[in-house]
């Protein structure tokens, strides 16, 4: 005999991955976001951020959606904004995953489905970040899902340039000073 | 069996498809929610 989990919402501060849908009767829009959530892009395969699912009375089959017997394929980003090509015929469910705190999940909704990942790729969630050393601190704070870290300002003589991988202090003016040291000058 | 109690987070899948496939059996009619998830995990365990 198999059985139903029943979690309740005692378990209020995790946070799991969650599969939602929505229907939508429009090539482009924005979708909206469960509160406590944040998108996950990336999640189906061939990396597609959101999938367009027929629909059958209403609720999504999960079989992939189709005009003209071409596949119909989205467009998604973290703000829910979406662009279907080629259109189909509507309504179609589009169905796309989040980040979401448990104890903001409707469980009620036949919207949402949460399976008992908590801790995708076997490592874990992160929680947190941590500065190490003695020095000024660049983590700030973890707040909902998303880790601040401080950001850096150039100071008299600095500039600071940013590249895709790396940031560049570099000091102008100044220089060729001499150190006093006990005993005269150096 | 209870298809009419409710699960909220799927801890086995396949035994939650399992017991779809068995309330289905018994004429139990699924609610929205039991049949979106039904559906989404028919695309995992049945091959078309």
């Amino acid at each position: 005999m198999n059985s139903f989990v029943n979690l309740g919402n005692s378990s209020g501060g995790e946070y799991v991955i969650a599969t939602y849908w929505q229907a939508v009767s429009s090539a482009s829009g924005t979708i909206q976001i469960p509160p406590g959530s944040t998108i996950l892009l990336n999640q189906f395969p061939d990396l597609e951020d959101a999938v367009a699912s027929e629909t059958s009375g209403g609720l999504p089959t999960f079989n992939a959606a189709t005009s003209g017997g071409n596949r119909v394929v989205s467009t998604f980003d973290v703000l829910g904004n979406y662009t279907l090509s080629p259109v189909p015929s509507f309504p179609i469910a589009l169905v796309f995953r989040v980040l979401i705190v448990t104890s903001a999940i409707d469980y009620g909704s036949a919207n949402v489905i949460v399976e008992d990942i908590r801790r995708p790729g076997g490592g874990g969630l992160v929680d947190g970040a941590s500065n190490v050393g003695g020095g000024m601190e660049v983590f700030k704070q973890l707040t909902s899902a998303s880790l601040q870290f401080r950001t850096l300002t150039a100071g008299t003589n600095v500039t600071i340039s940013q590249s895709a991988n790396n940031l560049t202090i570099n000091a102008s003016g100044g220089g060729g000073g001499n150190n006093y040291f006990p005993g005269g000058w150096v | 069996m209870g298809v009419t109690e409710y699960e909220q987070m799927i801890e086995n899948p396949k035994g939650l498809f399992d017991a779809y496939l068995e309330a289905m059996g018994m004429g139990i009619a699924l609610n929205d929610g039991q049949r979106v998830k039904f559906e989404y995990l028919k695309k995992l365990f049945v091959k078309e």
